[in-house]
This record gives structure tokens, C-alpha cells and sequence, in this order.
């Protein structure tokens, strides 16, 4: 019987909750049923008679209703052409248009795809520079955030600012542009006198030219700019540092060490998907022997320090403390280091060594919340080691860009306001009113305003205290332009006109710029083209920018970076300020500033560490918590003095520095609209202009407790318990060090050169060989396959944290069929795939690279959209039932407690893994087999396929999967409103093909993927491989070779992309043809750290993965050894 | 009195004891005479086939297509590009009804849609639910013709376009279980009169198809003889899409190998065994002969080993389903 030996592990716990880890009975509960907490009883909230009959009576209703569906025709559609159809469309294909977002000033080049007008489905730009495209190269993989991928829910959101407003307070009536055009008629002919604009970052070409002719129109007029996360840290650090306004563009790719000191550079960041590209094409040097290293520095778990070789856990405060003792170490005196903790000058030394020995190929980086002080000594380490030019770059700012720092833009905008010199303020975008530093009390000054306009495209915080509202437009309906963080110009190019009465901001600060147009609708184009014609892109070159999506050689210049004589000097005199205990305040991961708050998808994804859905916390590590009497859910009140207080949850956070507290931004809103309002808690209220990156802050628990809802115990694969999933864990996420990774492929070289030249073992397989006539390649691949097989069976890889002998190591027992031995199957597979003549020409797999894989989320999101997959809310989240298809296993890894005795263990020292988890389309799939209805069967090219229209919604299918990825609909989603807890919500009451009609919102539904069914109430669902981009491709194919224009059915690799593997910045996700020997997913597959999950089954699944490869020092190798 | 009582009072007749039993009968048996008429009134059979919506303009298919000869392309120029068949603009009516009865009374909506830019909303005929994804490009390009599931919509007038199959999912699968009637040669698929009339060019066109094939000029081609062209047509893809037949014996032989190996007039085929080198270059030579005899053998090698495209793979609930 192989047992769980748990001091084999040397002493590491998997886990994903503290739940899990002290096996507390409520887990156990959760574990006995996959549908948790389904309670019908509950559902009848008090199950009153009344209540029941009701129930009743509406289920007889729609059955009867239903059952007649039948009785006649479906309801009658029009079909409504063009007059005159745009050259080059074909109705029912996309089309695809090069454009780009900015968020917070910067652009993410992207690639809208359009289904007969209606922008459905966003994509990154692979032509675009950033993502591997430029002139002259071919590429086809264009990575795109987690934000960019929602951003097409809000395109079709009926919580939009529809209509011009105006009024004070809540008492505003719908208006018109034409009247607001009226009432400001007079500012805008004035000089500008007691005028003021607050902007969000203008860095856009076309942005910065209209502020211009705004200024010499209105010379008095003034403007501002304000991001609540912004870079002024590094704009002022690089200042310090180098006496002028540069940005740094790091390449990870060939680094040898990255080091980060509270930035998280592969998620966090701004241009976050360069950084993520390079560092992914660091760690794929393994595999040639180029081994990378980064270090993380931070409090609390970013997505990037989830990933880092090593890691330090310190308050906000000691960044720049520790960054000194590194500065001092590589001989830069930049201030006293009085590191007090050992293991810190441990770090601080050893991190100073390995910097040394790499000097010129390596990448130290400085977060956005970070002072000035840290940047300009971290940007002084990258001058000293000659990183400049190699693995950094610094990018010199054009002019009229950061004019000011955006805590003086509105430290100066609200001291004006408070002096009365501003009469009108035209507030573009942005929400100051919710995100403003907490003591300028900018909505006191706000009401000091005559005239406050805000154009947003949510009703807002700001909003409620502005005279008029004017509604802005998506980006995918106006144009404009943007600049990605290298600087490279992007022009937005809008899709659709706008759906709702609403301008461009840059429309607006056009129109108060005297620029005048026979149709407004066109101002915005009008001006971009202005600004380009005006640098001779016309004609041409103006139409290979927009096809494109960007303008060549736009880019920032690199600046030489001459270091500033005072700089040292500078940076000495900054004192960092620390306390017992410190809050970090951060962009959330989803909400960002706040302003995705109105995003329900952003809502509902679960947080990359937490786990949270709908939700913030304050993230308190473990051995605090126990010492402070904190418990998960307790709410405290966190309070920074000066009156600045809020009250949060707690959420106990392995990794979190001890006596620190991470609080994300962006939550707690209560002017959000429907969506956001009321979620989370508002950690603004604890932002000065002192505090704005952290706060000393002194807690103080209160009797109230916030329900939390995480998903990390939801759809757990292993449902026996706590002990086998321990040791099970780091079996399903696997992780080898680089030292014995490489030990074993030296292993395998030299045991294969040995075999090879084994005479007797060559000359044994060939004489069976010949006995049965086989052919001469057959016999090489033989041989190779007995090497293999062999090596395999004598050399195991050392994955971290698997017990030796673990069962779940085990090969799968052989069993024989008609004379021939076989790995023991638990059910016969529907089709035939072993036999070339009985399968189709295609077999589709996936691999997926854990040790590219940073757990960002961005898949989700992406599948989400592209598959028309809902959100439920928050109730029904903590009843496990959110429905996205792929989801992200997250586990912590730390020291096992002993006697389940939490203390023992130092938590801030974790680690993390992440899984990404979907259908793994096995061919010998469990599901199948129990399913009564055949709803849900196998295709002859291996995709485990769902038929809705089949589906009775027994969920027998879901409880026999093992992987649990299959989701069930309890309701109708998309006609359900996500804090709806009633049980009739979306409910409809009639014939079921007029639901989406009656039910689902007409905007909403504008927005629906046309290829992909969108699923009623009662069906199960799950991963399809994004079937329809499948069909996209070899119905084409398929075509072409009929007709005779091509003579093969096989598919370019790489031209089926699944929307996850599209979207991944990192390429972790392989797809494509099995059968293909060429393609990258078959390569993948048959890499030695490829495995599969629970090969015990056999289920024969198409999805692989690829064993993570850490690579810590030596030193930590040690120190996890004892 | 009491004989008066007698007379008076209405007595039954004894028959009328079976009233109530023959009711009974009646009514049992009406029940499943009810079963039978229900299914049938809501079976698409019924439901659906003949539907025609009257049309805000009264095209004629007959006049345009059987009449004047215009290709389906002509106006629905998406068919073999995308899973969609577009519905015409205004500008495809306008580029001929400009010159052509441009005052008629009939086209007053078209010319009201080419003045105001809006849409001429039309009825939709041929409606699939949601959840069934039928692509044109899939069928056109692969010799299925349009008339296998609109219909002779070259016969049909003024008063619209109806629904000439029940598209229902039987329907489906019944051609999709069996495609080869429905195969037609790649030139032929817009011909909508193909095989009811037959031309001389076309009997020689399906004469290099099967040849030997009975036909006669003005005649019709029979069931049979559809099939036999739908089939001849699969293999000859199969052949190209499988390459050399070589690939079919890449793996020790079963008994049915043996078998069929031995057909194919191939010796030293072994149970358990692989095929000798000779043997494969033999196999390889056939993969693309053309004497008739042996690429008969061939052909049935291919369609019994082969069907996947036929059977298996046309009925992946993926083909319709996502």
C-alpha cells in the first residue's frame, strides 16, 4: 500500500486554503458534495406553504408552457441587408481592426474583431512591435491583458452614461450636447480665465497638440493631470537620478537575474505584457541551458513575486532600506542600510553578489508605488552594472508629456479650487471625487466649483457633485490615439458609431478648442488626422498606421543616461518612514484604480492569490492574525491617524510580510452604478498625500465580520481529504529545481548514448524486429521508445515535494487485449484513436508550460468573452457555482504545521503554485459514460463535446469528472442580474425561444459571440477547445482541398488559436494537431517535464503540462532543506 | 294507470346497453389516434414544411433563376464563403432595377430603401435554432447542392419562397448518415435542374465519374444512380486525402488485413506480421492506378477502411453543435 509518507517531503504542505491545511471539519463538509451549500431548502428562502405553491405553480407553468413549445412555429426573424454592402465584407465573417486602449496613458495595441458591425471579441495585435511584430515580420501571436479582454463587456453595457445630465447632486435632468454647448458657450470664447481642465494622463499625440491649442486659445486657462496610479515614481526618480524624465523599458529575455523590489512587473505594470513576453523567453532558456533568476522583494504576493526563484517578505517601508543595503553592497553609498533582520542582509548580500557576478545582464526594477528615492537608486544600480542598453533601456519622454506629477496635478487643481480661482472645471474622465488623495477633501472643493463638468463614461462619485454630465464614448466607438509604453503610436480606431448619445473626451476638449466640423460625429476624426497630416502622414502612410496599428518608428528615443552629479546626495536625504505595522496600497489586480469596478467579469474573476471574488481584503499574514486575535471574515478598522481610517475584512494571506497589511484600491464604491457599488471596501480613505504607496497604521478589531467568497476550495480535484491531497498536490502542479532538472536530462543523455552503444540491446530489439518484417524507421522509433521507456523506469525526475515512491507516481498497471499489452483503461474509448485508418485527420491537444505560466488571469477573461460565459455574483459564487470554464488551481506552499498547529509555521515565507484547469478532453472520458441522455459525447477528432439542446441537466456528468471543469447552469445567467437573489430572477415565463428576448438586455445581447450557443438554465457546460475557432479553419480547409487548390488537410501550426491560449502574454498554452509530429503542441507533449493530470486513471487526456522549473539559490535550497 | 304508466314512460331500447361499453371503446381507442395525430401536427413535417411569410417585395426566384438564369451567386455571394448565405443589399437589386422597371409599383419598397439607406426587411424562410450551426461554405464546396435543402427554388414565383424540407434534425442526419445521393460533381452544385433534364455535356461530364453509367439525354438520373455518383466522388477525395495506400498497413496485420491485402492480389501478407518492403511499393503503385479492375478493389479497400469522412465524422455532434 503506498502510503502518504509525509516526512519524505521534507516537510512542505501543499495547500490552497487554511481550511484545508488543519483539515477543519466545515472543508471536509465542503468536500462531500461538489455542488456545495446546494440546499433546495435554502433556495425557498423560508419555505413557507406560500413560498412552495409559488414554486410550484411556476414550475407547472413552464413546464406546460415549455412542453407546447412545439405547437408552433418559432418566433418569425427578419433579415436585414445592407443598401450598399462595404467592399471586401462577407457577411458572417469577422473582420478584424487594428486599435488600441490607453489605460492610464498607456496604449495596449489590439485587434477588435467585428461581427457584422458589432465589436464582439478583443485580441492582441500581433503586428504590433510590442508583441513580436515591425515592419517586414510575420506574427501571429498577439497577447492581451486581463483588462483589455473585459473592456468589450462595458462596450455593450446598459450601465453606460447614456444621456447628457445636468443638474446638482442627485437632482439632475436629462439634457442634450446642444444645451450644454449653450451653457458654456461663453467659456469657451473667454481667455480661459477661471478655467481649468483635470485630465487623466495625456500622453496621446492627439491629446497633448488639442492641450496645446487649448492654451494658446484660453491662455489663462489651466490643466491638470491626475492618475491615482501613476509613475510619478519613476518619472522623479529617474529625474534624481539622472536630471531628466526618462521611462524604463527592461528586456528579461536574456537576463541572467531580475530583481524587483515591490514591483510587480509581469501583471501590475504598466506595458506588463512586454515584461511578461521577455521573462517567459527567460525561463524557456532552461531547456537550452540558459537559467534565469528573479528575485522579488515585496509584502505582500504579487503575480509576479508568486513567481519569483527567490523572495523577500518586507514591510512597504524597508524597500528602500533594503535597496540601500544592496546599493551599499555593490559600492554605492546612497544612504545608511540598517537592515535589523539577518535573513534581510542575507538577502540583501547575496542578491548584491549575484548582481555583481551578472553585471550587464541584469534587470532591477523599481514598482509604481514606490517613492522616487527607490527608483533613482535602482535606475543608478542598472547605470553602475551596465545594464543600460542591454537589459535596460531608458526611453527619454517626448515633450509636453508628465509635465507635473500627477500628485501635484491635483494637489494644485484642489488648492485652486479652494482659492476660487477655478469657475469652470472640465473634468476628463477619471473619478478625483473617489480616488483623490484622501486629505485634499477634493469633494469639499469640488462644491466651491460654479460650472464642474465631468465627461465619463460611468456615472461616477464625480459625477454626483458635477453640474453636468456628459456621457464618454468606448474606445471602440471614437477615435483617437495612444502611445504604448515604448512610446510607439497606436491610433484608436473606432468600430462602431457611438450606441449611446456620447463624445470622446478628446471631441470635447476639441470642441473648446475652436475646432469646429460640419457634423459633430466627425470632430474626433478629424482632429487625430490633423495631428498626423501634420507630420506628412497622409495618404500612404496614414492608412498603413491604422491597418497596422501603430506608426513605424514612433517610439520613445533612448535616452543617454548621464548620472545627475547630486543624485547620490538626493537619495541620502529621503528618510523612509516605518511603523509596527504598515498597509500597502496597490491597484487592484481586476479593478484597477477602481474604475473596472463597473465590470461585472472583473468582479466575478477570481483575484490570481486571494482568490476572492466581488470582493477586497485586508490581507493580514497568518502568524499576525493568531497573534492579534484576527480571524478570517473579522472585520478591523485600520486607521493611519489624522482621522484617516477604514474598515476592512480580514483575509489571512500566507506570504504577506509580517506586521504588514495589503489593502487593493478600487473597491468600495458608492456612486459605482449596480455593479460596483457596495463591494469591497474603500482603501482610498487611507490615502494622504503623505501615504499615497503605504501607511504606518495602527488596527483595531470590531465585532462586525464580512462574508468573504473565495473559490479556492470550489472544484477541488481531490476530494478524499486533506492527507491525499497533500501529497497530491505537488503532483498535479510540478515543480523540479533547475539543478536537478539538469541533472536528469545529463542522465538521460548519457544513458542514451549508453543504450545506443549497447550492442546486445540494439541487436535483441532488431532481431524481433525482423522476425515480424517491421520496417526500418519503425524500428529506430522502437528503439527509442525502449530507451525511453526504460530510462523512465529506472530515472524518476525529482519534482519538488513528491514523496518517492508516491502512488500518484505510479505507472498505470498493463492489462491485455487480444495479445497485446495495454495500460489499463477504465473505459474503452468511443473512438478508435490508436488506429491511423479509424481516426479523424485531425487530434487536437493542448500543452500548457507551467513554468511559463504566471497565473495572470488574462485566459480566463479571454474565455469568458469568447464564449459567452456568465457571471452569477456573489451569492451564488459562495455557492460554488460561478461558471467559468477554465479556472486557475492556486496552492500555497509552506512549512507543515505541526500537530495542526498553525503556529508553528511562518507563513510569510510561502510559496505559490498556480494550475490552470480545464476540460482536458480525454479520450477515455468519465463523463461520457454517465451521461443517460448522450448529451454530451466524443467527436471523432478527440474533442469531448457538449449537445445543450440534449442536455437534461442531470449533472451526473460533472460529479464523475475528475477534473471537475464542468459547469452547470442553475439559472439563466444572462438574464439574471448578478445581486438578484431571487429565485424567479430571469425566470421567464413562456415560450422558451423568446426568452433571450423578452429576458436578456438588448444591449447585453449585442455583445454575444453569434458563434457560440448561449446556454439556457438546466444545461451543463464547459471547454469546447474553442470548437467554433476549430471550425473557422478546417471548413476552409476542407474546402480548398475539395475543390482541389490544395492537396492537404493539414493546418499551419499555430493558425487555431483557443481565445486562452490567444490571449497569453507568456505563450504558456499550446494548441493544435497531434497528429502533426511538427507542431508545437506535439513537441510539447512529448517533453520530458510534460505530464498528465492524474495519470493513474489513464484517462488518456489531451491536455498536458509542463513541470515549472524554479531555480533558487544555492542558499535557498539550503535553507528549505532544514 | 298503469298500463297508461306504461305506455307513457320511455323505456331503452336493449341496444342501447352498448352505448356506454362502445364509448369506452371509442374512447381508448381515440387515444392513441390522438397520440398519433398530435405527433403529427407538431412534427417540423408539419410544422415547418411549405411555410412561406409573405415578403415585402414580391421576388420571383422563378423569373430571376429559372427564367433568366441567374447564377445563386450572383446575389447570395457569400454561400460558398461563409457559413452565412447573404441576403442581397439594395445596391445587387438596384444595379439592374435602375434601368429595369424602374417606375414598377412592385419595387416601391426597394427604391424607398435605396433613397433612405435603410434595410429591406426581409422575412426569414429557412430558420435553424440558435443552437445548430449550419454552415453554407461547408456544403457548396463539397458537392452538395442548393436544391438538396431549399428546394426548386428556380420554380418558385411571385409569391415567395417557401420551405421545401422540414430541416428538421432527423432530416439532417439522414443525409448526413448517407451523403452520397446528395453528392453532386463541384461545377453542378448551382444547377439546380441537374439530373431531371439531362444534357449532353452533362453525360459526359458524369461519365468520367462512373463509368458505364446508362443515361440518356432528356432523361432523369435515378436514385441509384445519384449514389453511385456521390460515392465515386467521396472515394476519389479519400484517395487524395489518404495518399498512398501504404499508410493503411503501417501496423502489424490483423486477419481482416491479411484479408484484404490478399484482395488486392498482394502475397506474403502474415497475420502479426508487417508488410515486406516489396509489398508496400506494390500497394503504393495501386494507390493510383488506373486500370479499372483494380482501382474497383481499391475503391471498396478505401470505403470500407475509409468511412469516417461518410459516417463517423459527419455525425461528430460537433459538426453542428458548439
Amino acid at each position: 500500500m503506498p502510503s502518504v509518507n509525509q516526512e519524505s517531503q521534507n516537510g512542505k504542505a501543499y495547500w490552497s486554503s487554511l481550511d484545508e491545511l488543519v483539515d477543519a471539519p466545515q472543508f471536509q463538509e465542503r468536500l462531500k458534495s461538489e455542488f456545495s451549500d446546494y440546499n433546495p431548502e435554502e433556495i425557498v428562502a423560508s419555505p413557507s406553504r406560500r413560498s412552495l405553491l409559488k414554486l410550484m405553480g411556476a414550475s407547472m407553468a413552464l413546464a406546460g408552457v415549455g412542453g407546447m413549445t412545439g405547437c408552433r412555429r418559432w418566433p418569425e426573424r427578419k433579415l436585414a441587408p445592407y443598401t450598399v454592402r462595404p467592399e471586401g465584407h462577407v457577411p458572417g465573417l469577422p473582420s478584424y481592426y487594428a486599435t488600441a486602449m490607453e489605460l492610464g496613458g498607456v496604449a495596449e495595441p489590439l485587434l477588435a474583431a467585428s461581427f457584422d458591425g458589432r465589436p464582439i471579441k478583443i485580441e492582441g495585435n500581433p503586428a504590433h512591435p510590442q508583441n513580436g511584430g515591425g515592419v517586414g515580420k510575420k506574427n501571429k501571436f498577439g497577447p492581451s491583458g486581463l483588462l483589455a479582454q473585459a473592456s468589450i463587456l462595458s462596450m455593450w453595457d446598459p450601465h453606460r452614461a447614456q444621456k447628457v445630465k445636468s443638474g446638482k447632486g442627485d437632482k439632475k435632468v436629462e439634457s442634450s450636447w446642444s444645451k450644454f454647448e449653450e451653457a458654456v458657450k461663453d467659456v469657451a470664447a473667454s481667455d480661459g480665465y477661471r478655467f481649468a481642465v483635470l485630465s487623466e494622463a495625456v500622453v496621446s499625440p492627439s491629446m497633448v497638440r488639442m492641450r496645446n491649442v487649448l492654451k494658446a486659445k484660453m491662455p489663462k486657462a489651466q490643466w491638470y493631470e491626475y492618475e491615482p496610479v501613476n509613475q510619478d515614481g519613476e518619472v522623479l526618480g529617474t529625474q534624481m537620478a539622472f536630471g531628466q524624465k526618462l521611462r524604463a523599458k527592461y528586456n528579461i529575455a536574456h537576463a541572467k537575474v531580475v530583481a524587483c523590489f515591490d514591483a510587480d512587473l509581469l501583471a501590475g505594470y504598466p506595458g506588463a505584457a512586454i515584461n511578461s513576453a521577455s521573462y517567459a523567453a527567460m525561463r524557456r532558456g532552461v531547456d537550452e541551458g540558459h537559467v534565469g533568476r528573479m528575485y522579488c522583494v515585496d509584502s505582500g504576493f504579487t503575480v509576479t513575486s508568486t513567481n519569483a526563484d527567490e523572495r523577500l517578505a518586507v514591510k512597504p517601508s524597508q524597500v528602500l532600506t533594503l535597496v540601500r543595503a544592496v546599493a551599499k553592497e555593490l559600492g554605492l553609498d546612497v544612504g545608511t542600510a540598517g537592515l535589523e533582520e539577518a535573513a534581510h542582509r542575507k538577502f540583501a548580500r547575496k542578491l548584491a553578489e549575484e548582481l555583481k557576478a551578472n553585471a550587464g545582464a541584469c534587470v532591477i526594477a523599481a514598482g509604481m508605488d514606490q517613492s522616487a528615492a527607490v527608483h533613482a537608486t535602482v535606475a543608478l544600480l542598472n547605470e553602475k552594472l551596465g545594464n543600460i542598453g542591454k537589459t535596460v533601456d531608458y526611453l527619454k519622454l517626448d515633450a509636453g508629456i508628465a509635465p507635473m506629477s500627477h500628485a501635484e496635478g491635483i494637489q494644485q487643481v484642489t488648492a485652486a479650487m479652494n482659492a476660487g480661482d477655478v469657475h469652470s472645471l472640465l473634468i476628463l474622465g477619471g473619478n478625483p471625487a473617489y480616488d483623490a488623495p484622501a486629505d485634499l477633501e477634493f469633494v469639499e472643493a469640488l462644491e466651491k466649483v460654479e460650472t464642474p463638468i465631468h465627461v465619463t463614461e460611468y456615472e461616477n462619485e464625480t459625477s454626483v457633485g458635477c453640474e453636468w454630465v456628459l456621457p464618454r464614448s468606448h474606445y471602440l466607438e471614437a477615435w483617437g490615439d495612444a502611445r504604448s509604453w515604448d512610446g510607439t503610436i497606436s491610433i484608436v480606431q473606432p468600430l462602431v458609431r457611438p450606441i449611446f448619445e456620447s463624445r470622446s473626451a478628446l471631441a470635447v476638449v476639441g470642441q473648446f478648442a475652436g475646432e469646429t466640423v460640419a457634423n459633430h460625429a466627425d470632430l474626433g476624426y478629424k482632429i487625430v488626422r490633423k495631428t498626423y497630416s501634420g507630420v506628412g502622414r497622409t495618404g500612404r502612410t496614414w492608412k498603413q498606421a491604422l491597418h497596422d496599428g501603430y506608426v513605424v518608428n514612433s517610439g520613445f528615443a533612448k535616452a543617454s543616461a548621464k548620472v545627475a552629479q547630486d543624485s547620490a546626495a538626493k537619495i541620502k536625504a529621503v528618510e523612509s518612514v516605518g511603523g509596527d505595522i504598515e498597509v500597502s496600497l496597490r491597484a487592484d489586480h481586476r479593478v484597477y484604480d477602481g474604475r473596472f469596478g463597473v465590470n461585472g467579469w472583473l468582479q466575478e474573476v477570481p483575484d490570481p492569490l486571494t482568490k476572492l471574488t466581488w470582493d477586497n481584503a485586508a490581507r493580514v499574514n497568518i502568524n499576525d492574525a493568531m497573534e492579534w486575535g484576527l480571524e478570517q471574515n473579522d472585520v478591523i478598522k485600520v486607521d493611519a491617524g489624522d482621522g484617516r481610517s477604514m474598515n476592512a475584512a480580514v483575509y489571512l494571506m500566507p506570504g504577506q510580510a509580517r506586521g504588514t497589511i495589503s489593502v487593493a484600491l478600487g473597491y468600495g464604491r458608492t456612486q459605482g452604478g449596480y455593479i460596483a457599488n457596495g463591494v469591497g471596501f474603500n482603501a482610498y480613505q487611507l490615502r494622504t498625500m503623505k501615504n499615497l504607496g503605504s501607511a504606518v497604521v495602527k488596527i483595531e478589531k470590531t465585532t462586525r465580520t464580512h462574508r468573504l467568497v473565495t473559490t479556492q476550495d470550489h472544484h477541488a480535484i481531490d476530494r478524499v481529504g486533506l492527507r491525499e491531497r497533500l501529497d497530491r498536490a505537488a503532483v498535479l502542479s510540478r515543480r523540479i529545481t533547475e539543478t536537478d532538472y539538469a541533472h536528469h536530462r545529463d542522465e538521460w543523455k548519457k544513458f542514451h548514448d549508453k543504450k545506443l552503444a549497447d550492442k546486445d540491446f540494439i541487436d535483441s530489439i532488431k532481431a524481433k524486429a525482423a522476425k515480424v518484417n517491421m520496417p526500418e524507421e519503425k524500428v529506430k522509433k522502437l528503439i527509442e521508445h525502449k530507451i525511453h521507456y526504460e530510462f523512465h523506469h529506472e530515472h524518476h525526475m525529482h519534482f519538488e515535494g513528491v514523496a518517492k515512491h508516491s502512488m500518484y507516481m505510479l505507472h498505470v498497471p498493463m492489462m491485455e487485449t487480444e495479445g497485446r499489452k495495454k495500460p489499463l483503461q477504465l473505459f474503452e474509448a468511443p473512438v478508435n484513436f490508436d488506429d491511423p485508418s479509424k481516426s479523424s485527420e485531425y487530434r487536437w491537444g493542448m500543452a500548457v508550460d507551467l513554468n511559463t505560466c504566471i497565473g495572470c488571469n488574462s485566459c480566463v477573461v479571454a474565455c469568458q468573452a469568447e464564449n459567452n460565459v456568465p457571471i452569477v455574483g456573489k451569492d451564488e459564487v459562495a455557492r460554488g457555482r460561478e461558471m467559468h470554464w477554465l479556472r486557475i488551481d492556486r496552492y500555497f506552499i509552506t512549512d507543515k504545521p505541526k500537530d495542526r498547529d498553525l503556529k508553528t509555521t511562518d507563513f510569510s515565507t510561502a510559496e505559490s503554485v498556480h494550475l490552470p484547469v480545464t476540460c482536458s478532453h480525454c479520450e477515455t472520458a468519465p463523463c461520457e459514460q454517465v451521461c443517460p441522455v448522450a448529451a454530451t459525447t466524443h467527436d471523432s477528432e478527440g474533442l469531448n463535446v457538449m449537445v445543450y439542446n440534449r442536455c437534461i441537466g442531470t449533472r451526473y456528468c460533472s460529479n464523475n469528472c475528475p477534473f471537475k471543469v464542468r459547469r452547470y447552469n442553475y439559472f439563466d445567467w444572462h438574464a439574471k442580474k448578478p445581486k438578484d437573489s431571487s429565485i424567479f430572477a430571469g425566470t421567464h415565463l413562456g415560450f422558451p425561444d423568446e426568452q433571450q428576448e423578452a429576458k436578456v438586455d438588448q444591449v447585453t445581447r449585442l455583445g454575444f459571440n453569434p458563434e457560440v450557443t448561449v446556454r439556457m438554465r438546466g444545461v451543463m457546460e464547459k471547454c469546447t477547445f474553442c470548437l467554433q475557432r476549430i471550425k473557422a479553419h478546417t471548413i476552409p480547409a476542407r474546402n480548398e482541398f475539395v475543390s482541389g487548390k490544395t492537396d492537404t488537410l493539414r493546418l499551419e501550426d499555430g493558425l487555431i488559436q483557443p481565445a486562452c491560449a490567444q490571449a497569453c502574454s507568456t505563450r504558456s498554452i499550446a494548441f493544435g494537431d497531434l497528429n502533426d509530429e511538427n507542431s508545437e503542441v506535439s513537441k510539447l507533449q512529448k517533453d520530458m517535464r510534460a505530464y498528465e493530470l492524474l495519470p493513474e486513471q489513464n484517462l488518456r487526456s489531451r491536455s498536458k503540462y509542463l513541470a515549472r522549473v524554479i531555480n533558487p539559490s544555492k542558499d535557498g535550497k539550503k535553507k528549505e532543506a532544514h | 294507470m298503469a298500463d297508461a304508466e306504461k305506455t307513457n314512460v320511455f323505456v331503452f331500447p336493449k341496444w342501447a346497453n352498448y352505448i356506454v361499453p362502445l364509448l369506452l371503446l371509442g374512447g381508448m381507442a381515440s387515444v392513441p389516434y390522438k397520440i398519433l395525430l398530435a405527433g403529427y401536427a407538431l412534427s417540423p413535417q408539419t410544422l415547418n414544411v411549405n411555410y412561406q411569410p409573405e415578403q415585402p417585395i414580391p421576388y420571383s426566384h422563378e423569373l430571376h433563376v429559372g427564367q433568366l438564369g441567374m447564377d445563386c451567386r450572383y446575389c447570395h455571394t457569400s454561400v460558398d464563403k461563409a457559413k452565412f448565405a447573404a441576403i442581397p443589399p439594395t445596391g445587387t437589386c438596384m444595379n439592374c432595377h435602375t434601368a429595369i422597371h424602374p417606375e414598377s409599383p412592385n419595387l416601391e419598397k426597394l427604391r424607398e430603401s435605396w433613397k433612405k439607406g435603410t434595410p429591406v426587411e426581409w422575412k426569414k424562410v429557412h430558420d435553424l435554432p440558435d443552437y445548430a450551426y449550419f454552415a453554407h461554405d461547408a456544403h457548396v464546396n463539397r458537392g452538395v447542392s442548393c436544391v438538396s435543402c431549399h428546394g426548386r427554388v428556380d420554380k418558385m414565383g411571385g409569391e415567395g419562397v417557401y420551405q421545401a424540407k422540414s430541416l428538421s434534425m432527423g432530416w439532417c442526419l439522414s443525409c448526413h448518415r448517407d451523403p452520397a445521393p446528395n453528392i453532386r460533381p463541384l461545377d453542378q452544385v448551382y444547377n439546380l435542374n441537374w439530373g431531371f433534364n439531362l444534357r449532353p455535356s452533362e453525360i459526359a461530364q458524369i461519365k468520367t465519374i462512373v463509368p458505364g453509367m446508362e443515361l440518356s439525354e432528356g432523361g432523369k438520373l435515378t436514385d441509384d444512380q445519384r449514389r453511385a455518383i456521390g460515392e465515386a466522388l467521396i472515394v476519389k477525395r479519400e484517395r487524395r486525402q489518404r495518399g498512398k495506400l501504404s499508410s493503411l498497413f503501417s501496423v502489424p496485420l490483423s486477419e481482416s488485413h491479411v484479408r484484404e491485402v490478399t484482395a488486392l492480389k498482394i502475397t506474403g501478407a502474415r497475420e502479426g506480421y508487417w508488410l515486406g518492403a516489396d509489398a508496400l511499393k506494390k500497394l503504393d503503385a495501386l494507390t493510383f492506378s488506373t486500370k479499372v479492375e483494380e482501382r474497383a478493389a481499391v475503391d471498396a479497400l478505401l470505403l470500407s477502411r475509409y468511412n469516417l469522412r461518410t459516417h463517423q465524422k459527419l455525425q461528430d455532434c460537433s459538426t453542428c453543435h458548439r
